[in-house]
């Protein structure tokens, strides 16, 4: 929980990568995301994993990445690892046949680029988190739609800002917990199917008390003119520059060759 | 004196990742049968020292001890038996379709038995008054209701410390004072109370100690009349005191010393009755 605060907090600090357009960042992450659902080759998928990683160092946010993400690779590809010999029949070089596990050297390769499809994912997601503030990006898009597209900026202001409120809502989360635990509620500790049991209360008053806070901050935007007229100001008023597109570029690159991998034959990982 | 039920020892405490320091070597010792508040301003660490009281919150230096027992060596349901803690906003905590099931959802956590949990809601729900709301569903409940059935489910567990953060917050004078005489009861029946509050009246009426805390420092420590009477210190943890005891205080100086509410309300009744 105080992972993804530390996150969002440092999402507000000032670096060459944090200064690209929120929308351009936007861009890049679709493309990124799209890549492992195209190829599952190691090399391309580990390339593009790697360069994300160097850029965080630019970016101001190499520490906190590399320990946020040292601590959820091990269990990602672990967790593939360890289950995809149960799955995965094929492969020629035996390491352990026993019962039903059929572990291959050729089934060992294909697990690890399978955990190497999500930990790309899970990598190109966090740096995008890490290094875009959710109001700007909210602002970017509402101004996009009002005065480039001349769509309603309501929604999509709406929509991104309600991103604004995670905080609160893991800080009642927190709460909610301590007070159960306060009334000898054992949580933690018992396994997953307790811990499952115990924690389906918890989320009666985490909804209701979400419910009370949208109900008011609904009515308070409309006490403050939300959505009374089709245009609102937009103080920022963003132009795309050479570093947006480059950004742009890069993730548009990295899926274009991955889906060229696929056409071409070498898009599956390479055993 | 008998030995304190609960002693902080040179606390620290440090919120991570943030690294906001919360508590600066913070002691204090509190016996059986007190009626504490603690006060100052947002953020001077009121919350999180009681959250060290029923080990929520471990120290970062230092020690808390409860009943004997070390907090970092205990969990939070050990310690639940022998230190309640309500929270601000019942709505934090209320999830049972029954007001009955709400409040006995502690006593099953703690393991009794079934009579005895029947007979604890009972008397805990007489005791708020709730009684007639025993199978009513708790989110139809007033706020003030609501507040004091958050009470009744830490009651039921029976615990001898309650910590009431903020129990006054949202409520009318009426729901207030209600709240507060309940309070009274309990500590005229032998609970401890730890209460964290920014209603300096409440504070005057019914806390007999006063603990103020500033940016994490304690600051002030003593007997309501006295802690209040320290008005240049109080100023310094944006706390101030109600008029009456200012008032006092401004008495003094034509010797005057019972610096209470009941004191001040006595002289003025013999200064009416030209006595």
């Amino acid at each position: 929980m105080s992972a993804v605060l530390e996150m969002l907090e440092t999402a507000k600090k000032q670096s060459p990568v944090h200064a690209v357009d929120p929308r351009a960042k936007s861009l890049w992450l679709f493309f990124l995301i799209i890549v492992p659902i195209v190829t599952t080759n190691q090399w391309i998928l580990g390339t593009i994993t790697l360069f994300i990683l160097l850029l965080a160092p630019v970016a101001g946010i190499g520490r906190k990445l590399y320990r946020l993400l040292l601590t959820t690779y091990p269990v990602l590809v672990g967790f593939i690892m360890l289950t995809w010999p149960f799955f995965y029949k094929g492969g020629t070089r035996v390491l352990l046949d026993w019962a039903f596990i059929h572990v291959t050297v050729e089934g060992v390769i294909y697990a690890f680029a399978m955990g190497l499809r999500i930990v790309m994912a899970v990598t190109a997601c966090t740096f995008f988190v890490m290094t875009t503030d959710i109001m700007e990006l909210a602002s970017a898009v509402g101004e996009s739609c009002q005065n480039r597209f001349g769509w309603s900026f309501t929604w999509p202001l709406m929509i991104i800002s309600s991103f604004k409120f995670l905080p609160e809502l893991m800080g009642d989360f927190i709460t909610i917990e301590q007070s159960f635990l306060s009334r000898g509620a054992v949580i933690r500790g018992h396994g997953v199917v307790h811990w499952l049991k115990s924690v389906v209360p918890l989320f009666i008053p985490l909804i209701d008390s979400t419910l009370r806070r949208a109900q008011n901050i609904a009515t308070a935007l409309q006490l403050k003119a939300f959505g009374a007229n089709k245009k609102r100001t937009f103080f920022v008023e963003r132009h795309m520059g050479a570093r947006d597109y480059l950004f742009i570029l890069s993730g548009a690159a990295a899926l274009a060759f991955a889906i060229y991998a696929r056409i071409a034959g070498f898009g599956h990982a390479i055993l | 004196m008998s030995e304190p039920i609960i002693r902080v020892q040179g606390l620290w405490h440090v919120y991570m990742p943030m690294e906001q320091l919360a508590l600066k070597d913070v002691n204090l010792e509190i016996y059986p049968g007190e009626f504490i508040a603690l006060v100052g301003q947002n953020g001077s660490g009121k919350t999180t020292l009681v959250k060290h009281f029923n080990g929520l919150l471990k120290p970062t230096r230092g020690a808390v001890i409860v009943n004997g027992k070390d907090t970092r060596n205990a969990s939070v349901s050990e310690l639940a038996s022998t230190v309640g803690y309500v929270f601000q906003n019942p709505d934090h905590q209320i999830f049972a379709e029954t007001v009955r099931e709400e409040v006995s959802f502690g006593p099953k956590n703690l393991g009794f038995d079934s009579n005895r949990i029947k007979e604890t809601t009972e008397r805990v729900l007489a005791q708020v008054g709730l009684s007639e709301y025993i199978d009513e569903m708790p989110f139809t409940l007033g706020r003030g209701q609501r507040q004091r059935l958050a009470v009744a489910s830490v009651l039921s567990m029976e615990p001898s410390v309650l910590i009431i953060d903020e129990p006054t917050t949202g409520l009318d004078w009426g729901e207030s004072v209600r709240m507060m005489e309940l309070v009274r009861t309990l500590n005229e029946k032998g609970h401890t109370i730890i209460m964290t509050t920014h209603n300096m009246a409440i504070v005057a009426l019914y806390a007999k100690r006063v603990c103020v805390l500033r940016l994490g420092e304690k600051i002030l420590d003593g007997p309501t009349s006295c802690v209040f009477k320290e008005v240049e210190k109080l100023k310094t943890a944006f706390v101030s005191p109600p008029q009456l005891f200012r008032l006092s205080d401004l008495m003094q100086a034509h010797e005057f010393d019972d610096c209470t509410v009941d004191g001040v309300t006595r002289y003025f009744l013999r200064l009416l009755k030209g006595e």
